[in-house]
């Protein structure tokens, strides 16, 4: 789950990718894939491999797909991922309701939280704005001939505080189903990496009010892990722009070497390594 | 509903009504052929009262999440059954900063911990976040602003908070009422005694407003007014020897901007604190005076200056909590023969 444009399809592209072609090797391994839309899945690999950017997954357009996945020595798991777009959860935020199929997947007790590293939308202040352009020299308009007011809508919440309150509904009836596993995953980790924090150090750093509650407001019985992921490994081609980081990537022999996954100080190209988590 | 406030600053004119576009388009929601006879036109938008327990409309697709939003006198009752808690009553007349503080602590929160108090979590997110937009760059304002509480049954914004010191995990409840009552209790004491909040606070916190004790022509009546209204509370009966008080001087930041530095300022409110504290401290388990900056509007001071002190001081274990001591005491018996007791051991 996350919110719009927090990389939940583009991990799923980079993961099918990454566990039916079989370059490196992965903790967990393919079998096969089960029902649901198996279209969807190719369609977003296949944008993936040509690293060029995901389409939005629309709301009520959500797509489920489940695949047989095995880790060494294990047995066969159904892995289910429904591809469910952003907007629902901006749903759950400021309408207060749910959708009753998403609501009947979020009662799974393993959850992969997605936040785009670089997206992150930090509270600010009028009166820090106002110092900082006094002290640049700017003049301040006088509120009388300043633009619009913007009156309040949910939307405008910073991100942490709306992830604050979807984990707080997931530990709140009717979504809690009791201790769970919660794999945060911080997405584009490419963008974050450069400034030497690891993934823990850079929630806390730009999500304060995020890390406090994961550590004293969640349920102390849910196991957490934050993931530094790059699923794309740079900046991906639109329908208008070519750029030159995307055509650097498809330079790149084997796709699965763009992935990226950092936890606990150690790196590898495994994304199944949080599912394996989350099964165990 | 009470009519909103008029606005004090110097934004352009819109409706109070959010439905209302009167100043985009020109057309009155509410039919008014001319602006000037809206009631609703000029006016800062108020803090809506949520509706209550159950009143919430039906989800059009799906499931119903929890509220996110300030709580009832009952909701909070139900939220203090489950952890400890800590009431604090925040009272103040109208433009003394009550919302400031609240959305002021929380925006603390967003940075990280406030002194050593962490966040745990909180019903109230969107009051909260309605509490703090005018102060935020996303509202496109130019000076920070807050939203009016509007008149009605007092709201409590909630927080679960840990004291990373003591381990302590309470549940604290801010008390939000529109400031006018409060005011309106010098008048008739008695009214107090509906102000729930008043009873059961663990903290009171009388603010008193920082830029009007600069003004000379208003700091006389301020002070009365403080007073008055802490003589009201008394009157009434609706504080108690376990409470704490707290006074708190507020806008410190438009204060140190003052030509003298705002000693005249500072002097008076030392002065009020000590006559309080001689008249009413004997009522109270303990008197404190903080100087806050919760919102500032200028540089004068740091965003939620000396917050984590006040904080602190809220958070302290309530003494309602602390048992007293029992005095064991056997009724004299009206017969002889009830009076007969056990011979001790060491006779026999």
């Amino acid at each position: 789950m996350g919110l719009p444009g927090s990389g939940k399809t583009t991990f799923l592209a980079a993961l099918w990718h990454l566990v039916s072609v079989k370059e490196v090797p992965c903790k967990l391994t393919y079998v096969s894939l089960q029902t649901g839309n198996v279209e969807h899945l190719h369609e977003i690999a296949s944008q993936w491999r040509a690293a060029k950017k995901q389409e939005r997954t629309a709301q009520g357009g959500d797509k489920l797909v489940s695949m047989i996945l095995k880790a060494e020595g294990g047995d066969p798991q159904t892995v289910t991922f429904p591809d469910i777009a952003g907007e629902a959860f901006l749903q759950m935020w400021g309408l207060r309701e749910c959708d009753e199929t998403v609501a009947g997947w979020l009662k799974e007790p393993g959850v992969l939280l997605f936040i785009h590293a670089d997206k992150i939308t930090v509270p600010k202040w009028v009166i820090e704005e106002k110092l900082l352009m006094e002290d640049m020299g700017i003049p301040v308009e006088d509120q009388a001939k300043a633009e619009e007011v913007i009156d309040w809508s949910p939307d405008l919440a910073p991100t942490q505080v709306q992830l604050v309150d979807l984990l707080q509904s997931m530990q709140a009836d009717p979504l809690d189903v009791g201790p769970r596993r919660l794999a945060i995953i911080l997405s584009a980790w490419d963008k974050a990496a450069g400034r030497g924090l690891s993934p823990e150090q850079y929630l806390a750093r730009r999500m304060p009010l995020l890390d406090q509650f994961l550590k004293h407001g969640l349920n102390p019985d849910w196991e957490t892990r934050i993931y530094g992921v790059s699923a794309q490994g740079g900046d991906y081609d639109d329908d208008q722009t070519k750029l030159p980081d995307a055509e650097r990537l498809r330079d790149i022999d084997v796709p699965s070497e763009r992935i990226s996954v950092v936890y606990a100080g150690a790196k590898s190209n495994d994304l199944t390594e949080p599912l394996q988590w989350l099964l165990t | 509903m009470a009519d909103p406030e008029p606005q004090e600053d110097a934004a352009p004119p819109r409706c109070a009504n959010p439905d209302c576009q009167v100043a985009v388009d020109g057309r009155c929601i509410e039919g008014f052929p001319n602006t000037a006879e809206c009631p609703q036109f000029g006016r800062i938008p108020t803090i809506p009262v949520a509706p209550a327990p159950g009143t919430y409309p039906a989800p059009r697709n799906g499931v119903a999440m929890e509220a996110s939003t300030t709580l009832s006198v009952d909701e909070a009752d139900h939220v203090v059954k489950k952890r400890p808690s800590r009431v604090i009553a925040i009272a103040g007349p109208q433009s003394a900063g009550k919302t400031s503080l609240i959305a002021g602590l929380y925006d603390l929160f967003q940075l990280g911990r406030v002194g050593n108090v962490a966040f745990g979590q909180s019903f109230s997110l969107h009051a909260f976040e309605q509490a703090a937009h005018y102060s935020r760059a996303a509202s496109r304002r130019t000076t920070p602003n807050t939203p009016r509480t509007e008149r009605g049954e007092v709201r409590f914004y909630h927080l679960e908070l840990v004291d990373t010191d003591s381990s302590a995990t309470p549940s604290v409840r801010l008390g939000d009422r529109a400031g006018e009552e409060y005011l309106e209790t010098r008048s008739n004491p008695l009214s107090a005694q509906e102000f729930l909040e008043l009873r059961r606070a663990d903290v009171l916190t009388l603010l008193v407003d920082g830029e009007r004790l600069l003004d000379a022509g208003q700091r006389h009546n301020l002070r009365s007014e403080v007073r008055q209204t802490l003589h009201a509370f008394v009157e009434a009966g609706v504080v108690r020897p376990t409470q704490r008080l707290a006074l708190v001087l507020t806008k410190l930041d438009v204060i140190r901007k003052a030509a003298d530095g705002g000693e005249r300022s500072f002097q008076g409110f030392d002065t009020l604190v000590a006559g309080l504290r001689a008249d009413y401290g004997s009522n109270f388990a303990a008197v404190e005076s903080f100087q806050i900056a919760a919102q500032p509007s200028t540089d004068g001071a740091k965003h939620g200056e000396n917050l984590d002190r006040l904080l602190a001081y809220w958070m302290a274990e309530p003494l309602r909590y602390r048992p007293g001591p029992m005095v064991f005491q056997v009724p004299e018996a009206e017969r002889y023969f009830d009076r007969l007791t056990p011979v001790p051991k060491d006779v026999q």
